[in-house]
């Protein structure tokens, strides 16, 4: 008898415990969601409130109300997404350009020491050199298309990429290269079996950022010589002529979630390919 | 072809693994601060091929460092080493070498670092390199931990698959710096055992580290006793054992004496 009654207990607390585990979970993620959604709507709230209170001239500051109507707007019309494709090219574009050529100098410049010696002056002057200011070179060099956005992407990014790299390849440990000369390995096998693993959470750091770094370098130069294609900056530019306020609002919504987007896609792809130096 | 090369391999390296030849070596390293630390005074040793010698010795006396130098990872200051006929200026592709740390590469699985020695050298198909590599992990008592990766193993884990990797090449000079250091006991004489297994199959001329002098009596043909201050070789013990050896010769008290002659040789 009392054994039947423990063994309906158990079994009774093995079904608690079971749902116990499913529930808070989902209930976690509905708080979150919850938190969230209340965070966003108190935000707008705040938003909207401040404006009607202080009664602030909407052609400096818009509601709310007007900013997503000025969204919706651009949506539908489909020069939204026209000019956020244009914008994410220059910005892709010019991150994998400049990214590649960071590295790939980076790699040269870590197997031939002298060069290194000979360019190092010159990186550190170049490096100091505010991009923005040579935005205008870019437009007389390469135009007012694309090419010229993607070159002061390039150039911002360009740097530190390559000093990340350089440090990285750099950072092998004394042990790692003694195994490798025990085995005989060639220059070129320690490059790319050691050093280049060694870099490579060097290089993410650079690349998590400096990518946002990219997207703010596209819009600059949009900003600075907007041209033929209309992109997010462009797109700033022709709202600013019209002192259309809520425009602008409308395309730095955008910009933020393009920004806090792109970011999370080099995190994600850093946890994939640097899963190995977490130790569990 | 690649069977063939193993065979030979296998039969004819009693005669063929190299002698080690150490004459006068020193080294004098010189530190950050600019003094110079003479790690080796004057050493010399001869170890004949397929013998297998264990060096002991007090931490700091010069062990690892004479190892490298016959390795050809650092130069002597002065004195030669002799691998066979040659004179070593660089590591030889006889050589199988387990460090005093694990030094496995992080993003490679366990498999893929053992395999590493014979990848770099590229003459193994990659399937006689998996089997090969099987065979290893299950010698190293390691069977499926193959596709994990070095930061998910514990320290023995870590130190039996360098272990495993010193092997990968079928070496005829094998190199091991405290390979065991990090091990319990139970899998530590299991690893006497196995590499005892190895040596009367192939006859690799073994030069054994160790701070364990019942492992070194265990082990070897020869010990090779030095003292620190400046590092060199105080005493070299015959270890007239029979072969091969049994677990149980630990309990008999002729290997006893040996141990107890070899720490009473040991400088404090
Ligand atoms: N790269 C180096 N630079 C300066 N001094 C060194 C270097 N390597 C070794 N030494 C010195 O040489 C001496 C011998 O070192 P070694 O590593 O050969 O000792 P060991 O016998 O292997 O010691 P242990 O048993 O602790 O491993 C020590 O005094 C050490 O400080
Ligand atoms: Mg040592």
């Amino acid at each position: 008898m009392a054994m039947t009654d423990d063994k309906v207990r158990g079994a009774g607390m093995m079904a608690v415990t079971l749902a116990g585990l499913q529930r808070p979970r989902l209930a976690m993620i509905a708080q979150q969601i919850t938190i969230k959604v209340l965070q966003l709507l108190g935000g707008i709230l705040a938003w909207e409130m401040l404006v009607q209170g202080l009664d602030v001239d909407p052609r400096i500051v818009p509601g709310p109300a007007e900013v997503m109507r000025s969204l919706w707007g651009l949506t539908v019309s489909g020069i939204l997404i026209g000019a956020i494709w244009v914008t994410i090219q220059q910005t892709v574009i010019g991150f994998v350009v400049g990214a590649l050529l960071g590295i790939v100098l980076a790699v040269v410049l870590s197997e031939v020491p002298v060069l290194k010696m000979i360019l190092q002056p010159y990186i550190v002057a170049l490096q100091a050199v505010p991009k923005v200011a040579v935005a205008p070179l870019f437009l007389i060099w390469f135009g007012f298309g694309m090419e010229s956005k993607i070159a002061l992407v390039i150039s911002i990014l360009f740097f530190p990429v390559l000093v990340n790299a350089m440090a990285g390849l750099d950072s092998t440990s004394e042990e790692q290269m003694e195994l490798m000369k025990a085995y005989r390995a060639t220059r070129w096998q320690t490059l790319l079996r050691v050093k280049v693993y060694v870099a490579l959470p060097f290089v993410f750091a650079a690349f998590e950022v400096s990518l946002v770094l990219a997207l703010t370098a596209a819009v600059v130069a949009e900003l600075l010589g907007s041209g033929t294609l209309v992109g997010l900056g462009t797109l700033i530019k022709i709202f600013d002529a019209r002192m259309n306020s809520a425009g602008i609002f409308a395309v730095l919504i955008v910009l933020s979630v393009l920004g806090v987007a792109l970011h999370a896609i080099v995190v994600a792809a850093s946890r994939h390919f640097l899963s190995w130096s977490r130790p569990l | 072809m690649n069977m063939q090369i193993s065979q030979t391999a296998g039969n004819a390296t009693s005669t063929k693994a190299s002698p080690i030849h150490v004459s006068s070596l020193t080294k004098v390293f010189k530190t950050r601060t600019g003094d110079e630390v003479t790690a080796l005074a004057d050493t010399s040793f001869k170890i004949a091929g397929g013998e297998f010698v264990s060096i002991v010795g007090p931490s700091g006396c010069g062990k690892s460092t004479v190892m490298r130098i016959i390795a050809g990872l650092i130069d002597a200051s002065k004195g030669a080493v002799l691998l066979g006929t040659d004179v070593v200026t660089a590591p030889s592709p006889e050589i199988g070498i387990a460090f005093q740390k694990a030094v496995l590469l992080p993003w490679l699985s366990v498999a893929r670092n053992i395999a590493l020695p014979a990848e770099l050298e590229g003459r193994m198909s990659k399937a006689d390199i998996n089997a090969r590599v099987e065979q290893l992990l299950e010698m190293v008592r390691l069977t499926g931990v193959g596709q994990r990766f070095p930061g998910e193993l514990s320290g023995g884990m870590q130190q039996r698959v360098s272990i495993a990797r010193a092997l990968m090449t079928e070496p005829s000079v094998l190199l091991m710096d405290e390979p065991f250091g990090a091990l319990d006991a139970l899998t530590r004489e299991h690893m006497h055992d196995e590499l005892l297994a190895i040596w009367e199959y192939s006859h690799p001329t073994v030069v054994f580290i160790t701070h364990d002098i019942g492992e070194a009596v265990y082990l070897s043909d020869r010990v090779l006793v030095m003292a620190s201050r400046p590092g060199r070789v105080v005493a070299d013990i015959r270890i007239d054992l029979p072969r091969p050896r049994q677990p149980n010769l630990r309990g008999e008290p002729h290997f006893a004496r040996l141990g107890a002659e070899i720490r009473a040789l040991i400088p404090h």
